[in-house]
């Protein structure tokens, strides 16, 4: 336990000292001041995605509170008459408007008003239809009046059905609530865990490289060399991400808005998860990096030399990218059957449970479940990573392979035993 | 204290690399482990150490199983390892301390050794950037550092100058005079010579020789004759039954059967009125013995 103790605080003081950490964490704490401090800076806080000109040369009573209310929230109206239309061309030319509509009167007094929108893409407007739902009502409306009818008949003309959205799911998350909150902690994930047990393995593969190893498991055995490492390291990764979580929580409070963080008009507000969600997550973390730390510290101790590490390393890197790809298909279905059925394999656990948590309504066994699956999967990966660190950790000139873990894993002996895996001479030379 | 290792044996595969070694290294005396490239020596320091797994035999340590009862052990391995980004004085401090020792006990240690070593303005270097020879230092501070109840130098003499040699040698005699048990594998005859008490020659896995070096030596009789003359000797030496005769200058190197048959050899010379200036018997140097053994150049 001593021994532990000492590999532990080696591996935490090494890797704090790093220039990958400083610069990692400078980097990170930067990204989230420019995502949290450049929108207040230069927005001034407004959230509308642009300005519409509108050119009404009809009688009809158009007017920028009833366009605001009827056609679109996200865009500021402003009203513009006729002689000024070829200056706001010139404005949408520039990108500083993004549509123009003119509203003239039809050529036949029977037919309804003409709308012009002129836009630089089609896309820029979506708001077409409900524009010229606007503009028909207003025009029944005009026309209803104009026949002079009782004000009882009037209104049976010009009455709009109600609408009343029946929500089978109510209380339900909404997709578009959580999606970029998940989406925000999935990416985390997945790079913290590719950072800091990457980490792990180039750090194996650096004592084996440098032969320093063979020194090391005379005084400490590889299991407990192997556990400090990965502790070791994975502290110093929860120590970095405390601070730049808590960077960023000190800035936003700082800004005083208490606004949620947002990227563009999609908001990252991890409050909305809710604290259960947030707990789960940090279980996932943890047990995600141990699970694939230990794999890639397996994978690091096949190495002769630090520049194979990258194709050892491949087939966890490819697990790992995978249950990133799988976690984000799950996140269009969280409830769905690929969500479920894929939470449960180990590793996809931590990410894909992360979005069934975060973006669908798991009960409560369908969380505890794979956790628990994950967790002794973890100490499994544990025990048969450390016996090939074992067993890899002294072997050199033989290239990494799946078929050669597999024959260390199928070695018996607490030590280091060659025998069954080197009977080439490439690996006995070394031996002797 | 004693390291007892008994019918040792070790294989991959078919190839039996250990062939059922035995030898006793105690307290105070330096164990020469000799032999070949390939000979078995780093595979049975490895296997002793428990890096590797042994098929056979056993490694006690007064009496007990090793690896339980194991002592403090210094050990220098054949490829030499240090951290190359890490400075001096971490690395060994961090090596120290999971042998067991206190930082500060540590510390003081590694400046002990640093300043017995000429390296002192080094310690907070990294290691990469020292030069071969210094690095050599560090790991010799590495594997003694702890003060170790038992000392295992792999191949210890190889890329060392002859300056830091010598400071090695006498490095290593202090640790004998400190009453260390310590095993020493090589196949440089010379250093062997000046330490080792007790050797063991090994060839393709097994034992060829073993035992005290003087006794050794002993068996082998004196065999070797040193003759020197001003005349010329090879006339008289060639009529007579003899092998490996050598001429350097004005000596002959030759080997005899037996001592008696060396006084025959000195009586015909002395009747034939040869006038000699040297007449000397001698027992064959390890080099000599080792050629034998191991039937092979070194």
């Amino acid at each position: 336990m001593r021994s532990f103790g000492i590999v532990f605080g080696y591996s935490f003081k090494e890797r704090i000292r790093s220039k990958s950490f400083l610069w990692m964490t400078v980097l990170l704490v930067a990204l989230i001041a420019a995502i949290v401090l450049i929108p207040r800076l230069t927005g001034g806080g407004t959230s509308t995605q642009g300005t519409v000109a509108v050119v009404n040369t009809t009688s009809l009573p158009v007017d920028a509170q009833g366009l605001e209310a009827s056609v679109s929230s996200l865009y500021e109206w402003k009203l513009v008459p006729e002689s000024e239309q070829a200056d706001q061309a010139k404005l949408l030319q520039n990108e500083d408007l993004s549509a123009i509509i003119a509203i003239a009167p039809a050529a036949e007094a029977s037919a309804a008003p003409q709308i012009t929108l002129s836009v630089n893409r089609q896309e820029d407007v979506p708001f077409a239809a409900d524009l010229s739902t606007y503009v028909e009502r207003l025009n029944i409306n005009e026309r209803v009046e104009a026949l002079g009818l009782p004000s009882e008949q009037a209104a049976s003309v010009t009455a709009r059905p109600s609408l009343e959205l029946n929500e089978l799911n109510a209380g339900g998350k909404s997709f578009a609530q959580t999606y970029m909150p998940v989406y925000a902690l999935l990416t985390l994930m997945f790079f913290m865990i590719y950072l800091f047990a990457g980490n792990v393995a180039t750090s194996v593969s650096v004592e084996k490289g440098s032969r320093i190893q063979e020194i090391l498991i005379t005084k400490v055995s590889p299991g407990q060399l192997l556990a400090g490492k990965v502790f070791g390291v994975g502290v110093a990764g929860i120590l970095q991400f405390a601070i730049i979580v808590s960077f960023g929580a000190l800035l936003m409070s700082f800004g005083g808005t208490g606004e949620a963080l947002s990227i563009g008009n999609l908001s990252i507000d991890l409050s909305i998860l809710g604290g259960q969600t947030l707990v789960v997550t940090a279980m996932l973390f943890i047990l995600g990096y141990f699970f694939y730390a230990t794999l890639f510290a397996a994978a690091g101790s096949m190495v002769s030399r630090s520049e194979e590490l990258s194709q050892a390393t491949m087939p966890v890197s490819m697990l790992l990218m995978a249950a990133f790809i799988v976690s984000m298909i799950a996140l269009g279905a969280p409830n769905g059957t690929l969500a479920v059925v894929s939470s449960y394999i180990p590793f996809l656990t931590p990410m894909v449970l992360l979005t069934r948590v975060g973006a669908g309504e798991p009960a409560l066994p369908d969380i505890v479940l794979p956790i628990v699956i994950l967790a002794v999967s973890t100490l499994l990966a544990g025990w048969l990573s450390a016996k090939v660190y074992r067993n890899g950790v002294l072997l050199y000139g033989q290239k990494p392979s799946l078929g050669m873990m597999l024959k260390m894993l199928g070695s018996t002996g607490k030590k280091a035993s060659r025998a069954k895996i080197s009977p080439s001479n490439t690996g006995a030379k070394d031996a002797i | 204290m004693t390291l007892e290792i008994r019918h040792l044996g070790k294989q991959y595969g078919e190839k039996k690399v250990v062939d059922d070694i035995s030898l006793t290294v105690r307290s105070g005396e330096a164990f020469g482990l000799l032999g070949g490239n390939g000979a078995g020596k780093t595979t049975t320091i490895r296997s002793v150490l428990g890096l590797l797994e042994h098929e056979h035999g056993e490694v006690l340590w007064n009496g007990k199983p090793f690896l339980t009862h194991r002592p403090s052990v210094g050990y220098l391995p054949e490829e030499r390892g240090l951290y190359p980004k890490e400075t001096v004085s971490e690395q060994l401090i961090y090596l120290a301390r999971l042998e067991g020792m206190k930082k500060t006990a540590a510390q003081s240690a590694l400046k002990r050794w640093l300043e017995r070593l000429g390296i002192a303005e080094h310690e907070h270097k990294r290691v990469e950037q020292l030069s071969k020879g210094n690095q050599q230092k560090v790991q010799i501070i590495s594997a003694l550092i702890h003060d170790p109840e038992l000392v295992i130098l792999d191949e210890p003499f190889s890329g060392l100058d002859p300056v830091n040699a010598d400071m090695l040698a006498s490095v290593v005699k202090e640790q004998i005079a400190k009453g260390k048990a310590l095993v020493f594998s090589s196949h440089q005859m010379m250093q062997v010579e000046q330490f080792c008490e007790q050797i063991c020659i090994l060839k393709r896995g097994r034992v060829q020789i073993d035992g005290r070096l003087s006794d050794i030596k002993r068996s082998y009789g004196r065999s070797n004759l040193i003759l020197r003359s001003e005349a010329d000797l090879t006339p008289f030496l060639d009529t007579r039954v003899l092998t490996d005769i050598r001429r350097d200058a004005q000596e002959w190197t030759l080997k005899v059967n037996s001592e008696a048959q060396a006084h025959e050899l000195m009586r015909e010379l002395g009747q034939a009125g040869v006038p000699m200036l040297k007449f000397e018997l001698k027992e064959p140097s390890l080099h000599e013995i080792f050629i034998e053994k191991v039937g092979e150049a070194v």
